[in-house]
């Protein structure tokens, strides 16, 4: 009997995840404990960089663009990032179409205007494996469990949210009862938050509050609003991720760490920043400093954004990711974030302008300032 | 008429004050007709069409030291300004004005505060040169790109009629000192503001109810490109004419272009984009783009890589880019989405378009966001950009190759400048 030749392909290349999702699996697992040797993230490059070269059209497109095959690849260095702009024009997926409908696919949070971005995911595994012990390093080393209040929309009601999986999938490993999420939209609801906050203040229990920056800004204001304010129990703790350019009113980055501590009873070396995007399976943690550092199985690199070489050092520049958890579409990324190299870690300091229309106005209205007669 | 601030332990509100009720005076003490206020500015503007001018060297100074502009850059950006400030142009302006005939009675304008900003020379000068020429006495904080400039303008004028340059009054000081700019505004029936829309709400907040603010939002233009322009002829090609407006003061001015509409289908899109490559190429070597900053060079980066991206799979794309990406021309794929935003920098795309609806399909995203529609082709083409010109609400209409020089009168908004927006209609009188 003769099998379709595109179904012994895909037979071919379903074995071929298979193998490298259990090595990637396994690579996440070893953690801190055993981290990945240069030689070993190198070796899991290559093999990264064979398959999605055979697999992702987009990506085998982009690196022939800039010149790069199979024999030339000897570790993660040479595999140029793909630009995440592709994840807004194309499908970038190392997996056929076929049955994609079903499957993961997430849409990026659009903080800035403009098209968003589309991650297709052959399965969750690898994310959630990539997430969850990196989140307890960072955010709950000191406990298993703690209560989470997630300033977001649950995953139901926003299956093409990445930050609303996250947060399902926190909440069913890292979760204690009365974990919740405490938003339908982008919009926290302020008297459930008022509530649980009031509720975790007379019990004694502390909470995490886990949201994006802009939900935290509009929680702040709302709880202002009603001259509420809390101190939350000892142990309270705040993740915040993503910007909030664009969608709220603007506050600094110490303004927001003086109304956790002023309105929700949280230090500044309570919060813990994240770092993370769509496209990518795993996350970056800092703490107040904002150093942001990965973990041991993703490298990344500050770029000179013109010539794409190692940025001088405390330079700004693009930041580069190479994901090994990224496997159903791209594990090398060029972001749109600027970052600037601080050892081991990396501070960001700004992200691609472009949002809007740009353009000076040619100001000068004389008209407009002839008054009335006197 | 000087920049420099008083030290910090001074009071500069009051100073700020005393300075307004100053000009306020100035205003009241002596009359210059209308007419000697468009003479004496119309003669600044001459001047500095001289090469030798002092006044000319320090203002391209400002724009090279503090805007930091190529000097060639500099210069032909400030000569394509100054190609409608002509003396005749300051008159006909003026003519708009009552009094000029010795018929109309002035209408007091007071002193009118500014806030300048842009990279730019029209918005540091022109909304102190209008006040003066309205019959008022400008008082205007400097912005940080060229912060001298206005200064130096101001210099300009005083060589040619201290009078009026007594009228005229700058200063500086940090963007954060809310205080002083809510002192400058502080009591004004009208005032300015030139620069982004974060900077323009804030500047607003500021401001008090009865000041009427005039702020502009950002604007972009597009160039349409007829068929016929297409054609090969002897002379400067409709490509290197656009290479010109890109060019010109790198770019970051709202008539510079973003984007270029080529009629002719996809083959001819490409073929303008070779040769607009090559016009900015060109332009490269003669006025060269300011070095970057590295959140500008990622912007550069990310729309040069957004282009890259989709040529690397499709052969309808394109993206051309000069060496360090001095200048990037992005031709998108058919069927794709609306053309990225241009992060300026002398970057922009060449889109193919079949007709009307193409174009309004392609640009739609910065309908009421366009400052104008440059312009190559024959009468119909030129007809075809007139509507679409409409469409979009932009207000000006210009040749390609021209779009750098509006009419001194030109406003973003289409509004008639001087009296056609007066701030407080006249009451009729009850009958």
């Amino acid at each position: 009997m003769r099998v379709p030749a595109a179904r012994t392909l895909e037979a071919g290349r379903l074995r071929e995840a298979r193998g490298l999702d259990a090595r990637l699996s396994e690579a996440i697992r070893r953690g801190w404990d055993a981290p990945l040797s240069e030689a070993e993230v190198d070796e899991l490059a290559r093999d990264l960089f064979a398959h999605q070269w055979r697999h992702c059209r987009t990506a085998r497109a982009w690196w022939r663009s800039r010149g790069v095959a199979g024999a030339s690849v000897r570790g993660w260095r040479d595999v140029p990032g793909l630009p995440v702009s592709a994840y807004k024009t194309t499908r970038v997926a190392a997996f056929p179409r076929s049955g994609h409908a079903e499957r993961p696919r997430f849409r990026s949070s659009g903080t800035t205007v403009g098209a968003r971005s589309r991650v297709h995911l052959e399965n969750v595994d690898l994310y959630a494996a990539a997430l969850v012990p990196a989140f307890r390093r960072h955010a709950l080393p000191d406990c298993d469990r703690m209560r989470l209040l997630f300033l977001s929309a649950p995953p139901a009601r926003a299956p093409q949210s990445s930050l609303a999986h996250m947060f399902g999938v926190l909440s069913e490993t890292c979760g204690a009862p009365g974990s919740a999420f405490l938003s339908a939209g982008d919009v926290p609801d302020i008297d459930a938050l008022a509530a649980a906050l009031g509720e975790a203040e007379a019990g004694a229990e502390p909470v995490f509050l886990l949201g994006a920056a802009f939900a935290f800004v509009h929680a702040l204001d709302g709880l202002r609003a009603r001259g509420a304010s809390f101190r939350t129990p000892r142990g309270s703790r705040l993740f915040q991720t993503g910007g909030f350019k664009g969608r709220s009113r603007e506050v600094t980055p110490d303004g927001l760490l003086d109304a956790y501590e002023e309105i929700l009873g949280i230090p500044p070396d309570r919060v813990i920043n994240e770092y993370g995007m769509a496209e990518l399976a795993s996350q970056f943690y800092a703490r107040a400093d904002g150093r942001y550092s990965a973990p041991p199985w993703v490298r990344w690199r500050v770029l000179d954004p013109i010539g794409l070489g190692l940025a001088a050092a405390g330079e700004p520049g693009v930041l580069a990711i190479w994901d090994l958890a990224n496997r159903s579409h791209c594990f090398a990324l060029l972001t749109e974030d600027l970052a600037v190299a601080r050892g081991s870690t990396f501070e960001l300091v700004g992200r691609v302008a472009g949002s809007e229309p740009r353009g000076c106005s040619l100001d000068a209205d004389v008209a407009a300032v002839t008054g009335a007669a006197t | 008429m000087m920049t420099a601030w008083a030290p910090r332990e001074v009071d500069q509100v009051a100073e700020l004050r005393r300075l307004a009720a100053e000009l306020e005076g100035r205003l009241s003490e002596a009359s210059i007709p209308v007419a000697e206020r468009a003479e004496a500015l119309g003669e600044v503007c001459r001047r500095w069409r001289d090469p030798a001018s002092r006044f000319r060297r320090a203002i391209v100074s400002s724009l090279v030291e503090e805007a930091g502009l190529a000097p060639a850059t500099a210069a032909a950006g400030f000569d394509a300004s100054l190609r409608a400030w002509s003396p005749g142009a300051w008159r006909a302006l003026a003519a708009r004005l009552p009094g000029i005939d010795g018929v109309g009675r002035e209408p007091w304008v007071g002193v009118v505060p500014h806030i300048l900003g842009s990279a730019l020379p029209a918005p540091h000068v022109l909304p102190i040169f209008f006040t003066l020429l309205a019959g008022g006495a400008a008082l205007a904080r400097a912005g940080r790109h060229a912060p001298s400039l206005p200064a130096i303008a101001v210099a300009a004028l005083a060589d040619v009629d201290p009078r009026l340059a007594l009228r005229a009054a700058v200063r500086r000081w940090p963007r954060d000192r809310a205080d002083l700019t809510r002192a400058l505004f502080d009591g004004a029936r009208v005032g300015t503001a030139t620069g982004g829309d974060a900077a323009a709400a804030a500047i607003r907040s500021l401001v008090g109810r009865d000041t009427r603010l005039l702020a502009h939002p950002h604007r972009v233009s597009f160039a349409y490109v007829g068929a016929s322009a297409l054609v090969a002829r002897a002379g400067t090609s409709a490509a290197e004419r656009l290479a010109e407006d890109v060019a010109l003061h790198d770019q970051q001015g709202c008539l510079s272009p973003v984007g270029a509409l080529v009629e002719g289908g996809r083959r001819a899109a490409l073929r303008f984009a070779d040769q607009l490559a090559a016009g900015l190429a060109d332009r490269q070597g003669v006025w060269p783009r300011a070095a970057l900053d590295p959140a500008a060079a990622l912007s550069v980066r990310a729309f040069h890589d957004a282009f890259a991206v989709v040529a690397a799979e499709r052969r309808d794309a394109r993206v051309l880019a000069g060496d360090g990406l001095a200048w990037v021309v992005g031709v998108p794929g058919a069927g794709g989405g609306p053309p990225p935003f241009a992060p300026l920098g002398r970057c922009l795309w060449v889109a193919a378009v079949t007709g009307a609806a193409q174009a309004r399909r392609t640009v739609g995203r910065w309908r009421g966001a366009t400052a104008s529609l440059g312009v190559a082709g024959n009468a119909s083409e030129r007809r075809g950009a007139r509507a679409l010109a409409n469409w979009l609400g932009a207000w000006r209409l210009a040749p390609v190759g021209r779009m750098q020089s509006p009419p001194l009168a030109w406003r973003q908004d289409g509004a008639r400048p001087l009296l056609d927006l007066l701030p407080e209609p006249a009451l009729e009188p009850v009958a």
